[in-house]
């Protein structure tokens, strides 16, 4: 769902009391909202899942107007109500949150400019041709702001084949990559 | 609360295409693009280490990591929907006009001739049952349900109503109905590895005209 498209749901939520845009905001966001709570009480003995729900249940009842981006609004709303439970608790004194810094395993991720090549040299020598086409074109969708719904989409269009056919198609792709990287 | 984070790459967050970077399986480009993402935008790294967290704690499978956040999104839904049974809800305040419910309940001949295969041949499932006094559709999956299943209501005017994930291994799934009017639905399920399938059910059927 677009940026746009969840705020107009959002905003319908909010002037109508229409629940069905509620539950569209909810099912397009739920899970982001969790993985940025889950990083955030990551260390810090929270329980994210609960803060989450809470969270959600907060934002049904109080149908607060928002100007900008949903998933923005919400992501402030979960990184101050943490806030005020550690400063509750007393565990801190400042407006702050302990930060993480990048864990190792994922700076691991990380590449240099200059291995960019390599990286790419390395996945082409996993995939046929066909299947390398279709990896750097969704790459290129994605880049260019479709998701991955999108992207899946506009590729089976250009080739004419289903949708269905070109999800199974990058799972496979995927699945062998992730065989072929490990060795 | 004004945004100050800039969300210019919005469809990056999702969790697939995270593990996929995180696992070095995307084409450089892009690679590159999510990585100055991740180092332009504070927000958008806490979600990046928060799915990396989860994956690493569901021994990085994939599958297993998506079915749990599917089950806890199932379950804080439950717990909004009793929350919001307590809120008056649209049926509770709009009284309907006769012509209204035979509009609502008048089947749609498109969805029931696609309902057909599935009354002939009983494949179905899924079973729906309707409370509508605690307005909840809930939907009865059994133990043989393996696999992700998608779904969609759609009212008697083919408008989507409400769309959902079931994840693989849900015995049941509860929906809210207190935003739908009166009148026959046509829920249509998309099993990942079988055909799909539609069942036609009613909200309110005691007001259904005669």
């Amino acid at each position: 769902m677009k940026d746009k498209d969840l705020l107009e749901a959002w905003n319908r939520y909010v002037a109508t009391g229409d629940m069905a845009a509620f539950g569209q905001v909810y099912k397009a966001l739920y899970d982001d909202t969790l993985y940025f709570a889950i990083s955030k009480c990551n260390g810090i003995q929270l329980e994210a899942t609960d803060i989450v729900a809470e969270i959600w249940e907060k934002l049904m009842v109080k149908k607060s107007h928002i100007e900008g981006n949903v998933r923005s609004y919400i992501f402030a709303v979960i990184k101050n109500t943490i806030i005020d439970i550690l400063r509750k608790n007393n565990r801190i004194v400042s407006n702050e949150i302990p930060e993480n810094t990048l864990s190792e395993s994922m700076k691991s991720a990380f590449l240099e400019e200059d291995e960019k090549k390599e990286h790419d040299l390395k996945i082409r020598r996993c995939l046929d041709e066909k299947e390398y086409i279709l990896i750097t074109q969704f790459g290129y969708l994605m880049q260019d702001g479709h998701d991955r719904q999108e992207a899946n989409k506009l590729l089976a269009e250009a080739s004419g084949k289903a949708l269905q056919t070109i999800n199974n198609k990058r799972s496979s792709i995927m699945k062998k990559l992730k065989k072929c990287i490990k060795q | 609360m004004t945004n100050t984070d800039n969300n210019s790459y919005s469809n990056f967050y999702d969790s697939k295409l995270i593990v996929e970077f995180l696992q070095g399986l995307l084409p450089g480009d892009l690679h590159l693009k999510i990585q100055r993402q991740i180092k332009a935008s504070e927000v958008f790294r806490t979600y990046v280490e928060g799915v990396q967290i989860n994956f690493e704690k569901s021994g990085k499978n994939f599958e297993k990591m998506e079915a749990d956040v599917a089950a806890k999104k199932a379950q804080t839904w439950s717990k909004l929907q009793r929350k919001m049974e307590s809120q008056p809800t649209l049926s509770e305040k709009i009284t309907y006009t006769l012509e209204q419910l035979k509009d609502f309940f008048l089947p749609n001949p498109q969805l029931e001739l696609e309902l057909q295969p599935t009354r002939a041949a009983d494949t179905s499932q899924v079973q729906i049952s309707i409370n509508d006094t605690n307005k909840i559709l809930r939907l009865i999956l059994g133990e043989k349900n393996t696999q992700v299943v998608d779904f969609e209501i759609f009212d008697n005017k083919i408008k989507s109503i409400q769309q959902h994930k079931i994840p693989a291994g849900a015995e049941d799934f509860a929906l809210p109905t207190a935003s739908m009017h009166p009148g026959i639905y046509y829920a249509e399920f998309r099993p990942e590895e079988a055909e799909d399938y539609i069942i036609s059910f009613y909200i309110q059927k005691n007001l259904k005209p005669s």
